[in-house]
């Protein structure tokens, strides 16, 4: 079974947090990075969907912006709520793998 | 590089307060990737849903009461316009569909359509009622609010002041239409009334009532973008726009359960065998239709009902 099959396994809220852990970056970094740590292609209507609701929720947040280009950063909020569901995940995954193979 | 006009008109489908805040740097990330080699087509694709989903969401919207009021005033015309699209589709269908039978002109229909029939009209006559009462909360509360501009402090009274002619127009062209005739050959003679001017009153008053409808139509385009509406006004919009739902899907119920009632028919009436199928196709476009109508009225009701709790919590 191919992987599209399996439906959408690329949440791109994950993904956006995921590439600030690596520190501020603004859309097209933000867009280049995920693309580069996970193959998914992000346009701008959804990075800028998922960026307002993130800031929404204060998981992150905006920095002044340089020659149009706006950085965000993760909060601390950010980094604990991704904390928290990629352990989630890895369990998850730790336990499939494990099943697998068996 | 400069973005195409392609990706520009898909940044205007955004709404105002995301413009504001993210316009800037979502043009330059745009440059960036057209330059990096991305389609512009799957640029625009992609922005065209992600506007869709901002204006559906209003995720990341300021928590601001103007903002939200007028996020409210569209929802609400959302929620209700499908009305105007009801009004024009009611006069298309007659439950009569004319077939000669072996005295005089018969209906093919049964108890069940009759009664479907009833409830259609039920629900038709509620829903306006329903706009009605809406509308003249809406012409209140622009009347009251000083911001609104003249222009469209006139315009909330013009469907009003239309329907008020209209009705003038039909009762006076009743009142003076001939009450006898008499019978000569095949033609019948007026022996009292005016038939030439109770003619062209009636046919004043359909002007007047399309002119309304348009009126209507300009109101509602204007209330999304400009107006403001105090706070009662938009609680009562709220309710209109619910009302304006269960109408809408009782009405569509109505119709294609009938259509369902006609097509069953023609085995048993199998001398209109034509014109029941082009009844129950016609019954079946009009519910489908209505369905459509339904979903865009429930939709913005939806809407309605979560921007105005944000609305009235941010009014307090």
């Amino acid at each position: 079974m191919g992987l599209k099959r399996l439906g959408r396994t690329q949440d791109p809220t994950i993904l956006v947090l995921t590439s600030l852990t690596g520190g501020p970056k603004h859309g097209y970094s933000l867009i280049q990075d995920i693309e580069s740590m996970s193959g998914v292609t992000m346009g701008p209507g959804t990075l800028y969907g998922v960026l307002a609701r993130l800031e929404e929720e204060g998981l992150v947040e905006a920095l002044p912006a340089e020659d149009r280009r706006r950085p965000y950063r993760l909060t601390s909020l950010g980094a604990a709520t991704l904390r928290e569901r990629l352990e989630t995940i890895s369990n998850v995954a730790r336990i499939g793998l494990a099943r697998l193979r068996t | 590089m400069t973005n195409s006009g392609a990706v520009n008109t898909a940044f205007k489908l955004y709404p105002p307060w995301w413009r504001d805040r993210y316009l800037k740097e979502a043009q330059r990330v745009t440059e960036d990737l057209v330059e990096s080699g991305r389609t512009r087509w799957r640029i625009v694709f992609n922005l065209s849903g992600g506007a869709l989903r901002a204006r559906l969401t209003a995720r990341g919207m300021p928590m601001e009461a103007e903002p939200w009021a007028r996020r409210t005033n569209a929802s609400i015309v959302l929620a209700t316009a499908p009305t105007l699209g009801v009004i024009p589709l009611m006069l298309t269908i007659r439950q009569v569909p004319a077939i000669p039978g072996g005295s005089g002109w018969t209906m093919p229909s049964s108890h069940i359509a009759t009664t479907l029939y009833l409830v259609l009209l039920l629900a038709f006559v509620a829903l306006i009622s329903t706009v009605i009462w809406g509308y003249t909360s809406l012409s209140n509360g622009l009347l009251t609010r000083g911001t609104n501009g003249r222009g469209l402090r006139v315009m909330s009274r013009v469907p009003g002041y239309l329907t008020v002619l209209a009705v003038v127009l039909v009762v006076t062209s009743i009142v003076i239409e001939p009450h006898r005739l008499i019978y000569h050959g095949k033609s019948s003679i007026p022996l009292n009334g005016h038939p030439l001017a109770a003619h062209d009153l009636w046919v004043a008053a359909g002007v007047a009532i399309c002119l309304c409808w348009l009126a209507s139509v300009v109101l509602l385009g204007w209330v999304a973008h400009r107006a403001e509406l105090p706070v009662a006004s938009l609680h009562s919009g709220t309710r209109v726009s619910v009302a304006v739902s269960i109408f809408l899907w009782t009405m569509s119920a109505a119709a294609l359960a009938m259509s369902t009632v006609y097509s069953k028919q023609i085995s048993e009436l199998s001398g209109i065998r034509v014109q029941s199928v082009v009844l129950g196709q016609s019954l079946l476009l009009l519910g489908i239709v209505l369905c459509v109508l339904s979903i865009a009225s429930t939709l913005g009701s939806v809407l309605t009902s979560r921007s105005w709790k944000v609305t009235s919590h941010l009014a307090r």
